[in-house]
C-alpha cells in the first residue's frame, strides 16, 4: 500500500510524516523545509504502508523549483491512497488543491491539521459536513498530540480497509468552481460548517513585525547564543573542557597506558594521537549542541519567516530574495543541507547565485576549526566568533553582489509567511538528539579512519618502519613537504598546517582534528597570530567539503560545482595573503588604510562641490548624472588631438571623409542610377553602358 | 478590492492560489524596513510581497481602508 501526503507548504505534511512513520523527516514553520519525496514504512494498525511525503505545492501549475518537482513525484509515483493535508486557519484555498488531488487519484482524503490553533481563535469546523459536501473522507487534528495521532492511524487504517469505491462525483465541485476565475471560488463549499475564527494579532507578533524590533531582535538572539556557546564560564565551553579532558585525557590516557604495558610502544603513541584528535573533535559536541538548538527554535517558531519577510529589502539590493535568508540561516547548521534547501528558490539563476554565497556562511564544522585557533591566540575565543560570523554574512553579501552580475535578471518575489507558534520542546529534543547522533556517526566513521590513515602515513616510512611521527621521515611528511609552499604567504612554514587544511576538503571536522593531531591544543609552536588570521580567514573562505560539493553539483551540475570551488579556493588564498601582509607590517596596514580612508573622504567632499554647482544650490542630493562607463571619468582611455593637423593629415582626413560621402551618394542619390543602389533586384536598372 | 492583477503568468498563478486575483480582498498588514515589500492579508493568508510587485497590482479602497499602489 503505497501513501502520499499531499499539500500546500508549511501545512504540516513533514510532522504528520515523522509521527506517522517515526522518522526525522526536517520540519520547520516556514514555506519550503521540504525539498525532496522521502518514503518510509509505517504501522497503521497491524497494517504496514510506505508513506510518501512530498514538498509542498498550491497547485499542480508549479511556479518555484521543489514544487516542480513535487507534481512531477505525484504524477510519475503509484499511489493507492492520497492524502490531502491542509492547514486548517488557511482551509478556504487548500481546497482547490484537495479538489485537483481528488479528481487525480482513485482514492483521496483530507486531513486538517492545527485544529488547536484553530480552536484558539475560536474558529470551528464540522468534519462530517465537509466530507458529505467535498465527496471525501476528512479528518480534523492537531498533529502535536499523541492522542490525535492515534486518531489519525485509525482513520487512515479504515480507509485502506474500505472496498474501492468508484469517485462518485460530489454535490460541489471544487476543482469546477476552480477552473471558472469567480470572485470567492470555495465560499459555498464551506458556508455554514467553518468559521476561521477572529484574528487578531498577538503581542508577540506585533514585536516580531515590528520594522525597528524584529533586526535588533534577531541580533540579540544571535549573539546570546555565541555567548552562551563560546563565552567563557558558559555553559558551551565549561561543558566542553569536561568532554574534552574525560575524552582526550581520561580515556585516550588510559587506553595509551593499557597498550604501552603491553609492550608496544608505537601502538601506545596510535592510541593516544587518534584519541587526542577524536576526541578533541567530539568535545564540541556541546557548544553544535547549543547552535543547533538555537536555529531549531528560530525555524519552528515561525521566527524565520518573519525574518525572510523583514530582509527582503536588504536582499534586494544584492539581488537576492527574502526567501534566501532560509537558506542562510540553514547554513550556519550544514552547508550541503542548507544547499539542498535552495530548491524552494524561484528559479535556477536565483538558486545558482545562493549556492556561491552559501560557502562564506560558516557552517558547525568549521566551528572547531576556528575555537582551536582561536583559543591558543586570544583570551575571549567569544570575540573573535562573533567577528568570524559576521564577516562571513558580510562576505557572503558582497559575493552575491558580484554574483548578481555574473547570473543577471531581476527577481519577484512573493511569499506566504506563516503563523507563530509555540514550539514543542519534545520535538526540539527529538531533532536535537539526532543531528547530534548524525555529528558523532560522521567524526567517528569518516573523521577517525582519515586521522588513522593520516597516522599510519606519517609514522610510517616508505620501507614500512615505525619511525615515528615527529621524525619527518613517515611517508605523509615526504608527500606533502611541497604543500607547505601554498601557505609560505600566509607566515605558515610547516607543511602539517598545510595538511590539515587540505584535509578539510573531505570533511571541514578534519583541520581541527589534524591539527589536535600534530600540535595538541596549544597552536603557537604552528604559527604566529597574524597567520592564525590568515588561517581561519582561509578556512572561511575556502570550498566547502566534498558533500557540499556533490550538493551542489546535484542542483547545478557539475561544471558550475567545479567552477564554484576553483573560484573559492582561489579566492580564499589571495585574501590570506593580503590579511597576513597587511596583519604582519601593522605599521604599512595602517598608512593604506589611512590613505584610502582619506582619498575616500576627499572623493566625498569633491562629488558635492561638484554636485552644488551643476544644481546651483548647497546640499544638493548627489546623484549618478552620466551612464557608468568603465574609464568613469579616471582614466581617458585615448587621448584628445592637442596639435593642429598637418595640412598632409588633413588632406588624408578629407580623402576619407570624402569617399565615404561619395559612396554614400552613390547608394542613395545617384541620379542615373536613381539612387537604386538599395532596392531589390527585381528592380530594373540601366545598363552601366547608358549611364553616360 | 482588488480591481486587476497584472502580472506575468507563473507568477499571476501562484498570486491566485494565495489568494490574490481580480475581486478579492486584501488588506495592507505593515511594510518592511529597508525598502522592503509589504505584509498583506487576503482570506486568512499572509504574504510578503515585494514592492515592485505591488505596483502591477491595482486596487481599490473599500470601507475606508487602504489600498495597494
Amino acid at each position: 500500500m503505497n501513501i502520499a501526503l499531499v499539500g500546500n507548504p508549511n501545512c504540516g505534511k513533514s510532522t504528520l510524516f515523522n509521527a506517522l512513520t517515526d522518522g526525522h523527516a526536517k520540519t520547520g514553520n516556514w514555506h519550503g523545509v521540504t525539498v525532496g519525496a522521502a518514503t518510509r514504512s509505517a504501522d497503521l494498525g497491524g497494517r504496514r504502508a510506505e508513506v510518501t511525503d512530498l514538498p509542498g505545492l498550491y497547485s499542480f501549475s508549479a511556479y518555484s523549483l521543489e514544487e516542480k518537482a513535487a507534481a512531477r513525484a505525484l504524477e510519475e509515483g503509484n499511489f493507492d491512497l492520497a492524502v490531502c493535508v491542509a492547514d486548517a486557519l488557511t482551509l478556504p484555498r487548500s481546497l482547490a488543491l484537495a479538489g485537483e488531488v481528488r479528481g487525480r487519484f482513485p482514492r483521496a482524503v483530507l486531513v486538517v491539521t492545527m485544529r488547536d490553533l484553530l480552536e484558539k481563535r475560536g474558529g470551528r469546523l464540522d468534519e462530517r459536513a465537509l466530507a458529505a459536501r467535498l465527496g471525501m473522507p476528512v479528518l480534523c487534528i492537531s498533529a502535536h498530540k499523541k492522542r490525535e495521532l492515534r486518531r489519525l492511524k485509525a482513520f487512515l487504517a479504515a480507509e485502506l480497509r474500505a472496498p474501492q469505491t468508484a469517485n462518485t462525483t460530489a454535490p460541489h465541485s471544487p476543482a469546477a468552481t476552480h477552473s471558472g476565475k469567480n470572485a470567492a471560488p470555495n465560499a459555498d463549499l464551506l458556508a455554514g460548517i467553518y468559521s476561521a475564527g477572529t484574528r487578531t494579532e498577538s503581542r508577540a507578533e506585533k514585536l516580531i513585525y515590528n520594522r525597528y524590533f524584529a533586526f535588533p531582535l534577531f541580533l540579540f538572539a544571535l549573539l546570546a547564543t555565541f555567548f552562551l556557546a563560546f563565552g567563557n564560564h558558559m555553559p558551551g565551553v565549561l561543558l566542553k573542557e569536561g568532554l574534552e579532558w574525560l575524552l582526550a585525557e581520561k580515556l585516550g590516557g588510559f587506553l595509551a597506558d593499557k597498550t604501552a604495558a603491553t609492550g608496544a610502544a608505537a601502538a601506545a603513541e596510535f592510541v593516544r594521537s587518534v584519541c587526542g584528535g577524536v576526541g578533541s573533535v567530539l568535545s564540541f559536541v556541546p557548544q553544535i549542541a547549543i547552535l543547533y538548538f538555537s536555529l531549531f527554535l528560530m525555524e519552528e517558531s515561525g521566527f524565520l519567516s518573519a525574518l525572510a519577510f523583514m530582509t527582503d529589502g536588504l536582499f534586494r539590493r544584492v539581488g537576492l530574495t527574502g526567501r534566501a535568508a532560509f537558506s542562510v540561516l540553514m547554513g550556519f547548521g550544514c552547508t550541503a543541507a542548507a544547499i539542498l534547501t535552495t530548491r524552494g528558490l524561484e528559479n535556477k539563476r536565483l538558486q545558482k547565485r545562493v549556492i556561491l554565497i552559501l560557502c562564506y556562511i560558516s557552517c558547525s564544522a568549521k566551528m572547531p576549526v576556528y575555537l582551536a585557533v582561536a583559543a591558543s591566540f586570544f583570551r575571549h575565543p567569544f570575540f573573535v566568533l562573533v567577528c568570524i560570523y559576521f564577516a562571513g554574512v558580510l562576505l557572503s553579501l558582497t559575493a552575491a553582489f558580484v554574483a548578481a552580475k555574473l547570473y543577471r535578471g531581476d527577481e519577484e518575489f512573493v511569499m506566504e509567511i506563516a503563523h507563530l507558534q509555540i514550539p514543542s520542546l519534545r520535538l526540539a529534543l527529538k531533532s536535537l538528539l539526532f543531528s547530534l547522533k548524525q555529528f558523532i556517526i560522521k567524526v567517528a566513521t569518516v573523521v577517525a579512519a582519515f586521522l588513522i590513515a593520516s597516522w599510519v602515513l606519517l609514522s610510517f616510512s616508505f620501507s614500512f618502519e615505525y619511525v615515528g611521527a615527529e621524525s619527518g621521515k613517515g611517508i605523509l611528511a615526504v608527500l606533502c613537504r611541497g604543500l607547505k609552499y601554498l601557505f609560505y604567504p600566509m607566515g605558515i612554514a610547516q607543511w602539517q598546517v598545510a595538511l590539515a587544511a587540505v584535509s578539510g576538503l573531505i570533511a571541514k571536522e578534519n583541520v581541527a582534528g589534524m591539527l589536535a593531531l600534530f600540535y595538541g591544543a596549544d597552536l603557537t609552536a604552528a604559527m604566529s597570530a597574524p597567520s592564525a588570521a590568515a588561517f581561519i580567514f582561509f578556512i572561511m573562505t575556502c570550498s566547502p567539503c566534498v558533500s557540499a560539493i556533490a550538493a551542489t553539483a546535484r542542483e547545478a551540475g557539475a561544471k558550475c560545482a567545479f567552477a564554484f570551488a576553483a573560484a573559492q579556493t582561489g579566492t580564499a588564498f589571495l585574501g590570506s595573503y593580503i590579511l597576513y601582509a597587511l596583519l604582519s607590517r601593522g605599521a604599512m596596514a595602517a598608512a593604506l588604510i589611512a590613505l584610502l580612508a582619506a582619498v575616500l573622504i576627499a572623493g566625498a567632499a569633491l562629488r558635492r562641490i561638484l554636485y552644488a554647482k551643476i544644481c546651483r544650490r548647497r546640499g544638493a542630493k548627489t546623484q549618478r548624472l552620466h551612464r557608468r562607463a568603465l574609464p568613469a571619468g579616471l582614466v581617458r582611455l585615448f587621448a584628445p588631438f592637442t596639435r593642429p593637423r598637418h595640412p598632409r593629415e588633413r588632406r588624408a582626413d578629407a580623402g576619407k571623409r570624402d569617399a565615404f560621402r561619395r559612396r554614400r551618394d552613390r547608394l542613395l542619390h545617384d541620379r542615373v542610377g536613381r539612387g537604386k543602389a538599395l532596392l531589390p533586384r527585381s528592380v530594373r536598372r540601366r545598363k552601366r553602358a547608358d549611364r553616360r | 478590492m482588488i480591481t486587476a492583477v497584472a502580472v506575468k503568468q507563473p507568477l499571476a498563478n501562484r498570486l491566485y492560489a494565495l489568494g490574490v486575483h481580480a475581486g478579492s480582498r486584501v488588506r495592507i498588514l505593515r511594510r518592511a524596513p529597508f525598502g522592503g515589500g509589504l505584509m498583506l492579508e487576503a482570506d486568512g493568508v499572509r504574504l510578503a510581497v515585494r514592492l515592485s510587485l505591488a505596483d502591477q497590482i491595482s486596487a481599490l479602497p473599500a470601507k475606508g481602508e487602504e489600498d495597494t499602489p
